[in-house]
């Protein structure tokens, strides 16, 4: 409709201070700052989903903007900027589960966590409905190694190109196809043992 | 190189969908978080104009008005097949399952198949969920958005959101300051996902359209362009999808949603919506 005036003029809409959530910062200097505010939802959720507690969180994301802090200049200008924050909490999500208390033994942890979030926008239903969802896919990705979970997230569910999530990872664009592809068989399959769990009598 | 990746299987692919624009399952406090990381990087000297307030980027989910709505429901409801289906009752229990994932297929398939006799019934708790939720959409009067930005120390009084966001929330929208901004484009695509969700495409499309009119080139324009075209996809105008996804490489040839649109364009071109892909 009014596409054609939805032009170029993304760029300004930076030029405010706003990297652009999926998109590349103009130049290759980052600013801590600017990175944290746009981008520390993105790192907890990555966080999360990478099967971080929600206890955690904080905890560890704090690690995450520590170690991004000294590595601001790794950034490559010009790639983008959401494989490369992935990787540090990819990390900060390892270091975490090698942790002996932190290994998943509390599979049920979604069980007692999640509640529904509501700005306002939605009903209650909704939120119910989103938060059940939500719950279904991350337990489901407990049933996963963080390496198999790592490229279902960042392929599959923030969409990066395999390519940049390869780069990102430092490993082999074939690894991250057949991590993924690895992944959604591990994933459907824990799905439906949670759904037939779910329907089945008590 | 090695052949491509497919594009998920539709019945993970709705699951990503919700994932992909889900706010944390906890709020964090940023002010804190950041006061602690430069505790220890060492203060990072004070040019740091990041206090609570520039905490709140895109998406930080500073629209939140706490736990408050359905809070209770949220805490039976919390999840885990388990807890959840002792604290309501298996069918309740199962009918929000069933509607959760309609639109995946998958569960409500494995549901299905698990429920046996029960089935039926459980349609009918489904629709009648359906219908109250739609009646009380239709009905509650336009509420008054909640203070976007506002500290949410309180919880709201949890309005009764209709799916779609009414010309007149839209002008009190309009009437709040700028740094409401972001809330309010936010507000538009979570009523389009929400309508989404329900199947309500076309709910969600006008959702889109009015984004698109009033912030072409929002914050969130990309988020929007990426929905519309899924949206395009999944009702079968691969057509149309197709041009905008061009235009969207056109304007953001970086963008990290190029290669999954072009995969989901690609199966959808391959194969008609009704078969999911092999893997």
């Amino acid at each position: 409709v009014t596409r054609s005036e939805a032009s170029s003029a993304s760029a300004s809409a930076s030029a405010s201070g706003t990297i652009r959530a999926v998109g590349k910062p103009a130049t290759g200097r980052l600013d801590f700052d600017d990175v944290f505010s746009e981008h520390s939802d993105y790192v907890i959720r990555s966080l999360e989903r990478l099967g971080v507690r929600r206890r955690d969180l904080e905890d560890v994301a704090q690690d995450v903007f520590v170690a991004l802090h000294g590595r601001l200049e790794g950034y490559e200008a010009g790639r983008p900027i959401r494989p490369w924050l992935f990787a540090f909490a990819f990390r900060a999500a390892g270091n975490y589960r090698r942790l002996a208390r932190n290994r998943r033994e509390d599979v049920d942890r979604m069980g007692t966590e999640l509640e529904p979030r509501n700005d306002g926008s939605s009903s209650p239903e909704d939120e119910v409905l989103r938060a059940e969802q939500r719950s279904l896919l991350l337990a489901a990705l407990e049933a996963l190694d963080l390496e198999h979970r790592a490229a279902i997230v960042l392929v599959d569910i923030d969409g990066a190109s395999p390519r940049d999530a390869a780069d990102a990872l430092g490993i082999p664009v074939n690894t991250i196809y057949s991590r993924v592809r690895n992944g959604r068989r591990k994933l459907r399959e824990a799905i439906e043992t949670m759904a037939d769990g779910r329907g089945g009598r008590r | 190189m090695s052949e491509p990746l497919e594009p998920p299987p539709d019945d993970l692919f709705a699951l990503y969908e919700g994932e992909r624009w889900a706010r944390p399952g906890v709020e964090v406090d940023k002010a804190q978080l950041l006061a602690r990381v430069k505790a220890v990087i060492g203060g990072a000297g004070p040019g740091s104009g990041s206090g609570p307030d520039s905490g709140s980027g895109p998406g930080t989910g500073s629209e939140t008005a706490g736990a408050g709505a359905g809070a209770g429901a949220g805490a039976a409801l919390s999840g885990g097949a388990s807890s959840m289906t002792a604290a309501l009752g298996t069918k309740a229990a199962i009918a929000i399952a069933m509607s959760s994932l309609a639109i995946g297929g998958v569960g409500g398939a494995m549901i299905d198949r698990a429920l046996g006799p029960e089935r039926e019934v459980v349609r009918e708790v489904v629709h009648e969920v359906v219908r109250v939720e739609v009646r009380d959409a239709e009905e509650a009067p336009a509420v008054p958005p909640a203070p976007p930005d506002a500290p949410r120390v309180e919880p709201a009084p949890a309005p009764e959101g209709p799916i779609t966001v009414t010309p007149r929330e839209e002008r009190a929208l309009e009437e709040t300051a700028r740094p409401s901004t972001l809330a309010a484009e936010r507000r538009l695509l979570d009523a389009a996902r929400a309508a989404r969700a329900r199947g309500r495409d076309a709910d969600a499309e006008s959702a889109i359209a009015r984004h698109r009119r009033r912030f072409p080139d929002g914050a969130l324009a990309e988020e929007r362009d990426v929905l519309s075209i899924e949206i395009l996809v999944a009702s079968g105008r691969v057509d149309e999808a197709r041009r905008e996804a061009d235009e969207l490489e056109r304007r953001h040839p970086d963008s990290l949603y190029n290669a999954r649109i072009a995969r989901l364009i690609a199966g959808a071109e391959r194969a008609p919506r009704t078969s999911t892909p092999e893997e």
